[in-house]
């Protein structure tokens, strides 16, 4: 049977799979024939699985989304509205490589390609990238490893320090299509190597993104990232970032999820190397009917290890949100420092947050706080504001943007930073700018 | 007599807290250019006065009015108030993260010049002001750029509190428990500020509990309220006297309805 238009994406899953754009390697087909019987066996998401309580699986893999296969998205892509000053960057457009990308001023020796491009240069090598099992398996990790319908390869060798953030733009198109979008990022740090890394996720109308970015920082080297979720109000965006830190390795994660009928943002992080640090930033807003779900995995395998989440949601309409933070230290992690904070703000009645911690500590030599407030905005602050002249809209506007500036404010300054802001700004429109409102 | 006309007129307030009667009667007139100063016990209406003058939520106005250049003042939202040029300093200064002192001062400048018909300040020339008043109250530039009040000591806060009503250029200010905190340099700081903004055009209402602070800033009139009331009106001396006898001689006997009129007729 050939699935129609108006087939689920559970329905039609085995088709689909059968219509697959395939790779020319061997050894990577054979990866993606794997995943996908993996995934018949293992199924959706049962109502019961604690990971998934606060994500609605039912009411995505019902939808009629195809994956795509090649075909040009249909109207313009804003690349131009996405790029962030003159950073180099890929634009990935309904999955696909598009012309609006630019690779100039990338370092020679790193290599920033698209994930078919570099399988087509060294198959051994993303073959082996791409046969590491991720800790977060699940339905949509496996579908993206059956379908990758591409992604960004980044590659920075030893000693190499990228200076300019490098940029990946992902845009779904939905006009008059359902697409089901399985990106797949392989990034690589050498031994003392850096690099920042922005993801911007943006779209129009309704499409799936099932998003899959795994990262393995090597001794001593320093990754930031920054996601800007910007997804049209109709998408469904599920994204896991799986992070391998080895000895001395430091991650910096910046989340910014606006958009989407339904945001689900997984980050996993595995200190297996001594001294490793690793810090978690996030923030999600959500209005009217939208639902942002965070979970976070920070595993402290080895001793000496630090990581520190700092975590808030901003919440109107009727929204959902939520936010599971666990920290695992195994019984050899010994001298760990973990700190976990979660903060939300309801500027509504009807919206609605869960906030989960959950700490699970096997050594006894260890340092673990966690900290969770749920509140709305300070009416003894909202009225000294009035009392200075200040109108109730501009007051609340300013309270919320300030409780958001604190996560703004640890982005590295300069264009990424002034572009999450004006992200936040399209948002809190009364809000004013942060180097406004800083200085 | 070429009397100024009044700025605040308040006439037979009353005012409920959770359901608690706590100002029970209030009259007093205060025209430009006079410092009258409200000393009272604890928990004889005095914050609830500069509360309820502010446009705080909370607080019920069961009889009574309250006139502010002729206008009903308790119909304007605290906002219009504000921008009308009524300024309260407030006990206990809010902390506002993430905002700075500068930017939070700029909006609230610009909100009252537009609500005035004037044209709002650049920049350039709102930092010029903002030095101009920053040396009123010995103000370091580290503070003004600093979030609101974040980390403040109490006597930086109360500071901040009257560099922003040098800013905002009100033309009724009420000082609610401006002393109250202080040391002694802070207090001399803090009053020489508040003297400095003293002109023909401005009046002042200060609320405190300590005669200390009228040491500093001498009001042109004391009144002593007890129970939600004011008993008694004079001149600065009566403070002196209330530092001698305290309050209970008042509390004890509250002087009849009669003895008020020397205010309201002055």
């Amino acid at each position: 049977m050939i699935a129609s238009v108006e087939t689920g994406l559970a329905a039609g899953a085995a088709e689909d799979f059968r219509r697959r754009d395939r790779f020319s390697s061997s050894s990577i087909e054979e990866l993606r024939e794997q995943a996908f019987e993996r995934f018949s066996e293992i199924g959706w998401p049962a109502p019961g699985d604690e990971a998934w309580r606060h994500t609605n699986v039912a009411s995505i893999v019902g939808l009629p989304f195809r994956p795509v296969d090649g075909q040009p998205p249909q109207g313009e892509i804003p690349a131009e509205a996405l790029a962030i000053g003159e950073l180099p960057r890929l634009v990935f457009a309904n999955g696909r490589l598009a012309g609006d990308s630019r690779l100039d001023r990338v370092p020679s020796r790193t290599r920033f390609s698209s994930l078919r491009e570099a399988a087509a240069a060294d198959p051994d090598g993303i073959a082996s990238l791409l046969s590491r099992r991720l800790p977060a398996e699940s339905a949509f990790t496996l579908l993206n490893a059956a379908h990758l319908t591409d992604g960004a390869v980044i590659d920075v060798p030893d000693g190499v320090v990228v200076r300019e953030p490098l940029h990946l733009v992902f845009f779904a198109s939905g006009d008059g299509t359902s697409p089901a979008l399985f990106p797949r990022n392989l990034i690589r740090l050498g031994e003392s190597s850096a690099a920042t890394i922005v993801l911007s996720w943006a779209g129009r109308g309704r499409s799936l993104t099932a998003a899959v970015t795994q990262a393995i920082l090597g001794e001593n080297s320093a990754l930031e990232i920054v996601t800007l979720q910007r997804q049209d109000e109709e998408a469904f965006h599920l994204s896991a970032l799986d992070v391998e830190q080895q000895r001395s390795s430091r991650l910096t994660s910046h989340l910014f999820s606006m958009g989407g009928a339904v945001a689900r943002d997984e980050i996993h992080a595995r200190l297996s190397g001594e001294g490793a640090d690793c810090l978690l930033n996030g923030l999600f807003l959500t209005d009217r009917e939208q639902k942002a779900d965070l979970l976070t995995v920070v595993d402290h395998a080895v001793p000496h290890g630090t990581s520190r989440q700092n975590y808030r949601g901003i919440l109107d309409g009727r929204s959902r949100g939520s936010f599971t933070g666990r920290v695992i230290v195994r019984a050899d992690a010994q001298k760990t420092d973990a700190q976990q904070s979660n903060k939300n703000l309801l500027l509504s009645r009807e919206a609605l947050v869960n906030s989960t911690p959950q700490l699970e500590i096997r050594a006894n030599d260890v340092k673990c706080k966690h900290g969770s407030t749920t509140g709305q905005l300070d009416a003894d602050a909202l009225f000294y504001l009035r009392s200075r002249g200040l109108s109730p809209e501009m007051a609340r506007s300013l309270l919320t943007y300030a409780f958001a500036s604190d996560l703004v404010r640890r982005v590295p300054a300069g264009d990424v930073r002034a572009a999450v802001d004006r992200a936040l700004h399209e948002r809190l429109p009364q809000a004013p700018a942060i180097d406004e409102i800083a200085k | 007599m070429n009397e100024k006309a009044p700025l605040l007129e308040i006439e037979d307030l009353h005012v409920t807290v959770g359901g608690n009667e706590i100002l029970r009667g209030l009259d007093l007139i205060v025209r430009a250019g006079e410092v009258h100063a409200i000393m009272g016990p604890n928990g004889s209406g005095k914050s609830t006065l500069a509360h309820v003058l502010a446009g705080r939520a909370g607080y019920g106005v069961t009889k009574g009015r309250v006139l502010y250049r002729g206008e009903d003042l308790l119909a304007m939202p605290p906002e219009v108030r504000a921008r009308e040029g009524v300024f309260l300093a407030f006990q206990y200064p809010v902390e506002v993260p993430g905002v700075s002192n500068a930017y939070f001062l700029k909006a609230a400048v610009n909100a009252i010049r537009k609500h005035r018909g004037l044209e709002e300040l650049d920049a350039v020339e709102f930092l010029a002001t903002m030095k101009q008043k920053m040396k009123l109250v010995e103000m370091e530039t580290d503070l003004v750029n600093r979030p609101v009040n974040e980390g403040f000591s109490g006597g930086e806060k109360k500071r901040n509190e009257i560099f922003q009503m040098a800013m905002l250029d009100p033309t009724v200010a009420i000082l609610d428990e401006t002393d109250s905190g202080l040391d002694i340099d802070a207090l001399r700081v803090v009053a020489g500020g508040v003297n400095a903004l003293r002109s023909p055009e401005r009046a002042m209402v200060l609320v405190t509990h300590y005669q200390r602070l009228l040491a500093y800033i001498v009001p042109d009139f004391v009144h002593v309220l007890v129970e939600g009331r004011i008993v008694r009106s004079g001149g600065k001396e009566l403070a002196l006297e209330l530092e001698e006898r305290g309050y209970a001689w008042l509390e004890e006997a509250p002087a009849p309805a009669g003895v008020l009129e020397g205010n309201a007729a002055r």
